[in-house]
């Protein structure tokens, strides 16, 4: 990953997602621990020396790669115990369900799911076709990149995973600007 | 009380009123009797001293809220408000259903949102977002 954002340093946002696989018996502790580094802004050390002995994963592991890092290790062992970990953790997981993350590792490049290993090459032809396809989109609509990333995304996304339908408002009345990003049509009645 | 003051007033009548009979005096005890009687009857059913009050109001409230829809939240604080025989510290708290409000609604979950996730790169000027799943075994 690193490699990836070194090489669009400007472009490329990574975020990571827990999604530690049950047959994997120490992957919930490592995604502890590490959430717990992230609360101390050290998550991608952390990330790296965790991947570094992915072999040999353990309590004491964890603890000595704490303090590798020089955290603080009472705050350390507060936040990896804490629910706050439990519930991020579990919101991840949620999220890579949602989205049929089916194994690890799994990557949604702009909401484009691509799943296992990939080489460098594949993830940087990815990449390069997304911020063309952003920067296309900010020139011709006069947008902001967040705005044009979450246009483009949202696309994306929907055509993996949505039948979009047009549906027309015609005359109906309507609350929120025209351009708006969303746009939620309401069928009700009033009783 | 209106009563029992136009019976005193009657008997006091009577004491000045050298024409009194028997019949003044039997319509006076009269008077003085239903005065008594219907004095009882407001007192015993005064909301300030009926203990039976207190009872009747808390049930209104289970039930109350026990049909859980929003508009009934207010109701049952109001009642237990309006009976003053308990004190605030002992009476009995209104059994509230927990109401679903905004803030405990449920986080809306996007499934590109980089909020509070570990993030390499700027999010303010990269037109590529890659989230990554994965586990560390």
């Amino acid at each position: 990953m690193k490699q990836v954002h070194d090489a669009f340093p400007k472009d490329v946002v990574i975020g990571f997602r827990h999604f530690p696989l049950g047959f994997h018996d120490q992957a919930g502790p490592a995604a502890e621990a590490a959430y717990a580094a992230h609360q101390q802004g050290k998550f991608w050390e952390y990330h790296d020396l965790l991947f570094k002995q992915q072999k040999d994963l353990s309590e004491d592991i964890y603890v000595s790669i704490a303090k590798e890092l020089q955290l603080n290790l009472d705050q350390f062992n507060r936040d990896r115990n804490g629910q706050a970990a439990t519930d991020q953790i579990k919101l991840d997981i949620e999220i890579a369900q949602l989205v049929e993350a089916n194994g690890t590792p799994a990557f949604l490049i702009n909401g484009q799911l691509q799943f296992g290993a990939l080489p460098f090459d594949t993830i940087k032809t990815a990449v390069a076709t997304q911020i063309e396809v952003v920067g296309s989109r900010m020139a011709e609509n006069d947008e902001p990149v967040h705005h044009a990333r979450a246009h483009v995304t949202g696309e994306n996304f929907s055509r993996g995973k949505l039948e979009v339908s047009h549906v027309p408002l015609g005359d109906a009345p309507v609350r929120g600007p025209d351009d708006a990003l969303i746009t939620a049509v309401i069928f009700s009645d009033f009783q | 009380m209106v009563a029992l003051i136009e019976g005193m007033r009657i008997a006091w009548a009577i004491l000045e009123d050298e024409s009194v009979n028997t019949r003044d005096v039997l319509m006076t005890a009269g008077v003085l009797i239903t005065g008594i009687f219907v004095g009882y009857l407001l007192g015993r059913n005064s909301i300030l001293t009926a203990p039976q009050a207190t009872p009747d109001s808390t049930s209104a409230t289970t039930v109350s809220t026990a049909t859980a829809v929003p508009t009934s939240v207010v109701a049952p604080v109001a009642a237990v408000a309006d009976t003053p025989t308990p004190s605030p510290a002992t009476a009995p708290s209104p059994k509230a259903q927990p109401v679903p409000s905004r803030a405990q609604a449920r986080k809306v979950i996007s499934p590109y949102s980089l909020a509070d996730i570990p993030l390499m790169g700027d999010p303010s000027t990269a037109k590529v977002a890659i989230t990554v799943f994965s586990d560390f075994q």
